[in-house]
């Protein structure tokens, strides 16, 4: 993350929390993870073996601000004329969207998520912002990923999460994050301890291919195996700063490719899985599928799709000459395909009620368009949390609309801390109490309290 | 004044850590001829001596496809793809141009990137060549002169949507970008009605397409030069000249079509008050600090030298990088050998490291693809991962696995790659032999290779291919044991292969 030279760093990390060295002597797996709630015991006896009740949380960040306005449209609500005169081109009508409740519709693209809503398992939190709204994409990123509307933590909320349950597992041994950026989220960093595997391509993720020969030469991987990381790589003048991390990310890459392959290879024979989108997020949402289905003891993936900082050329006209199509009914539609497919795949493998999917962005976009057919950065805007254990409905006031009321030179106000989603899940999904809950999100327990989207 | 490294605290291992880190590797020989030039005139040679005359990217001219009308066809008379072509191109300069050129081409290149998937494709090479040669021939000039040059950039203007920007229908894009990333900083002072401002005071400014929904500019596109350029719009219409307020000073409106006028926009304007902000300065020796010494710069000297590149040097940066190079801090022992290379230095260090030429154009796309770095698709408008903390997106647990992979293309001379396309991912076997100065030869001579020899070839490895680390007592015996039975198991060759790619998947080959 971009993070400035006036930066400071943020207060000192709680300590002695967690269960403090749970995850020794685990060291030897790579890829383990699955932290949170009632699942750390079992894992930790069962030496790696998924807890079939355990949690999983899928973050899904919209790179580049989403456009909710669009997204969750208010069509036929007490602000609609403010959405209809502030955007000619790219506003839909009653007509064109699916209608959710209140006066707000989907847009049309997301016909899968709305059949989520229909059946009881999609949330949607209107008016999520926070208190230091900026317009810069990358400060943006960072309070979301920090939990912290100053950006200056320098570390992410689940990264102090992890930290906290397992205080002593070091290094990159407890989730995956899938990543279709080049780097890892901030989201999962706490201080020296980078604790995420970034995976963009899982096939790439390998140093052996199933013949045991490519794509390393022959010889080389006998050379892994007999010794390299005790014989050498261990054995290095006693290291700190950048070569100690990168002895950790080395190690963790050595042992956590074996686990990924061993779930790939057992879930990728199954003919009777959906079909996902060919667009990135449906492979990358495929993948997941299959690190599940495989047995991966994970608890988080992180992964984004990229493309939503649509200033310009947001809508192209449909053949009826609709605003329907182009850069960001596309981008829309190939996110409920994935998703779609996604909830389908978990509910035949029997796992939806373990997984909450959170869809968000870094901000939304300003609810008057610009003048290239597109809208410029915005602030507060709409968050969808799916699950077999959501509860549809919706959480948060949509803003308002009204002139008097936008921020940012005409952007949307919040009405919602996004904070309070971050707390639901580590109360009611990760199962912490509300006092730790509030001190790894650093805010006073009296605030910011949960919201209700999922059933207790 | 900052504090500069006493004379007397000149060494072996500060001219090794000044050279790799002003270029991007560097042999015995180099650091040796460096260090006995001392500090003064070593810092000189750095900065001078190892850039030449400034036509040296002359050497590396255009594919003669460059300007063509149809490269999505691929360059005529070549199998080659013009993204490949591209990227040699690139590559090959970043091996072989000259060093600090090349590393602060690569700083540019970073700084202000543009993305070849938000080009036209009649257009794409044409403004990424533009755009790249802007880069290199400013790579060791002046800054301001560089980001004045960027506000005209035909691929830049697309990039970030200023050809959309007109009056009373602003496009924030380009007027947000050009404080918060490319001069100012995020912090740097700004408000959003400034942001606002800026996007006004560049309205009007556009480079071509051939797209023929892009009223008004197809009628005029046959009167223009091939290969295009940016201009300013004819339509003063779409230019806003009004009176406006920027960092708190006022820009006076003018009538456009007046013909004593000079002004076509308020851009030049704008652009000289952002240069003449504290912050301006300080940014680019923050980010500069970051890529040539440590994630987290001391305070005070981003001040300090912020205040001198902007007064003093007037933001030329040269004498910007000698204040660096001169710098006490820069020679700290916690910043020697202590930054992750990126994939550009990875790339280049394993080549000069193995005295070794770049492989086919093909493989060197998948590879630089592999590594994350794809110099036509940055991942956003604020480019390629920087350093965090200790850590460093460049090094995700498969990149490092790729990394570590990565040296027996040109050890065993196959290797397989990964093409991407779609979603869809494949393995390919590619069977390369890379130009190589009988790399066997160089890296460990003949008279290293006895089996008794077998600890002056680990001195000579590590300090070829490991300078600031040396290998543990536990280490060496590790590779003796295996030496022993490798010496007796594998022909000569493949023994001394084995060690040094084992040497090369350390973790310490990652440092610089």
């Amino acid at each position: 993350m971009k993070s400035s030279i006036f930066d400071q760093a943020g207060p000192p990390l709680p300590q002695g929390l967690g269960r403090r060295g749970f995850l020794k002597g685990l060291g030897g797996l790579g890829v383990m993870g699955g932290v949170g709630g009632g699942f750390l015991p079992s894992l930790a006896t069962a030496g790696g073996e998924p807890d079939p009740e355990g949690p999983i949380f899928v973050l899904i960040h919209q790179a580049g601000g989403n456009d909710t306005l669009n997204t969750v449209i208010p069509v036929d609500t007490a602000d609609s004329s403010h959405y209809y005169l502030g955007r000619p081109d790219l506003a839909l009508n009653a007509g064109e969207v699916l209608p959710l409740q209140d006066g707000l519709g989907f847009h049309p693209g997301l016909a899968q998520l709305k059949g989520l809503w229909d059946s009881g398992d999609l949330a949607i939190i209107n008016g999520v912002g926070n208190p230091n709204a900026v317009l810069s994409h990358f400060r943006s990123i960072d309070i979301w990923e920090g939990a912290d509307p100053a950006a200056s933590t320098g570390s992410g909320w689940l990264g102090r999460y992890f930290e906290h349950q397992c205080e002593g597992a070091g290094e990159f041994d407890s989730k995956i994050g899938i990543d279709v950026r080049t780097a890892a989220s901030l989201a999962f960093r706490t201080p020296g301890n980078d604790a995420a595997l970034t995976i963009q391509n899982p096939q790439f993720f390998d140093y052996l291919s199933a013949e045991g020969t490519l794509p390393l030469a022959p010889g080389f991987d006998e050379v892994l195996r007999k010794g390299f990381v005790s014989g050498l790589v261990d054995r290095g003048n006693p290291s700190s700063g950048a070569l100690e991390y990168v002895t950790s990310t080395l190690k963790a890459a050595l042992g956590g490719s074996d686990a990924v392959q061993s779930a790939l290879t057992t879930a990728a024979e199954d003919e009777d899985e959906p079909a996902f989108p060919g667009s990135a997020i449906g492979v990358s949402l495929r993948n997941v599928a299959r690190y599940i289905g495989g047995g991966m003891p994970t608890s988080t993936y992180f992964l984004t799709q990229g493309g939503y900082d649509t200033h310009g050329g947001q809508y192209l006209l449909d053949s009826a000459g609709r605003p329907l199509a182009g850069k960001h009914a596309g981008l829309l539609s190939s996110l409920d395909g994935a998703v779609g497919a996604f909830a389908t795949e978990m509910k035949r493998q029997g796992v939806w009620d373990r997984v909450v999917v959170m869809v968000y962005s870094e901000f939304s976009r300003k609810i008057v368009q610009n003048g290239s057919g597109g809208t410029d950065h915005g602030a507060a805007g709409a968050v969808l949390i799916a699950g077999g254990q959501t509860q549809s409905g919706l959480y948060g006031a949509y803003p308002s609309l009204a002139p008097e009321d936008r921020i940012l030179n005409g952007s949307m106000p919040m009405t919602t801390d996004f904070r309070r989603i971050y707390r639901t899940i580590l109360e009611r999904w990760y199962g912490l109490s509300a006092t730790d809950a509030a001190t790894l999100l650093r805010i006073p327990v009296s605030e910011h309290q949960p919201l209700d989207f999922l059933t207790s | 004044m900052f504090g500069t490294l006493k004379n007397s605290a000149w060494s072996y291992p500060k001219a090794g850590h000044l050279l790799n880190r002003a270029s991007m590797a560097s042999t015995r020989d180099e650091r040796i001829a460096l260090y006995e030039l001392g500090r003064d005139q070593g810092v000189e040679a750095a900065v001078d001596s190892l850039v030449g005359a400034a036509d040296d990217w002359d050497n590396f001219p255009f594919p003669s496809w460059w300007d063509s009308k149809d490269v999505e066809t691929g360059p005529a008379d070549s199998t080659v793809g013009s993204g490949d072509q591209f990227i040699q191109w690139y590559s090959q300069q970043l091996l072989e141009a000259n060093p600090l050129g090349a590393k602060m081409f690569k700083f540019f290149v970073d700084h202000v990137p543009i993305n070849s998937s938000l080009l036209i494709q009649q257009h794409r090479y044409i403004y990424f060549f533009q755009h790249f040669d802007r880069c290199r021939r400013h790579a060791l000039g002046n800054f301001k002169s560089f980001i004045e040059g960027v506000s005209w950039d035909g691929g830049m203007i697309w990039m970030l949507d200023l050809k959309n920007s007109i009056r009373d229908n602003l496009n924030e894009n380009f007027g947000r970008e050009l404080m918060e990333l490319f001069t100012l900083g995020v912090n740097g002072g700004y408000t959003e009605d400034d942001v606002v401002a800026c996007s006004r005071a560049f309205t009007g400014r556009t480079a071509p397409t051939q797209q023929p929904d892009d009223w008004p500019y197809t009628p005029f596109l046959n009167d223009r030069e091939w290969p295009p350029q940016s201009w300013p719009d004819h339509y003063y219409l779409y230019i806003d000249t009004d009176e406006m307020t920027f960092l708190g000073e006022t820009l006076t409106g003018f009538t456009p079509d007046d013909e004593e006028e000079e002004r076509t926009n308020h851009g030049p304007e704008v652009l000289d008050l952002i240069f003449k902000q504290p912050a301006c300065g300080e940014y680019l020796v923050w980010k500069l600090w970051r890529y040539f010494v440590a994630p987290e710069p001391p305070e005070g000297l981003v001040k300090e030298l912020g205040k001198r590149f902007r007064t003093l040097h007037d933001y030329e940066l040269r004498p910007l990088l000698k204040d660096i190079f001169m710098s006490e801090a820069f020679y700290a022992p916690e910043n020697i050998g202590n930054q992750i290379k990126d994939a550009g230095d990875f790339l280049v260090s394993c080549m000069k490291g193995l005295g070794v030429g770049l492989p086919s154009p093909r493989v060197t796309y998948l590879t630089l693809e592999s590594l994350g770095y794809n110099a036509l698709l940055p991942p956003s408008i604020a480019g390629w991962p920087e350093p965090e903390g200790e850590g460093n997106g460049w090094l995700g647990a498969e990149k490092t696995l790729f990394r570590v992979n990565l040296p027996l293309l040109w050890l065993e001379e196959t290797f397989v790659m990964f093409d991407r396309s779609g979603g869809t991912t494949t393995r390919n076997l590619y069977s390369e032999k890379p130009p190589s100065d009988f790399l066997l030869d160089r890296v460990a001579p003949g008279h290293f290779r006895g089996r008794r020899q077998i600890n002056l070839l680990l001195d000579e490895l590590n300090d070829r291919l490991l300078p600031f680390h040396r290998l543990s007592t536990r280490q060496r015996d590790f590779l003796i044991e295996n030496d022993e039975r490798n010496y007796r198991e594998l022909d000569k060759e493949s023994r001394i292969r084995e060690l040094i790619r084992v040497i090369m998947a350390l973790p310490e080959f990652q440092l610089q």
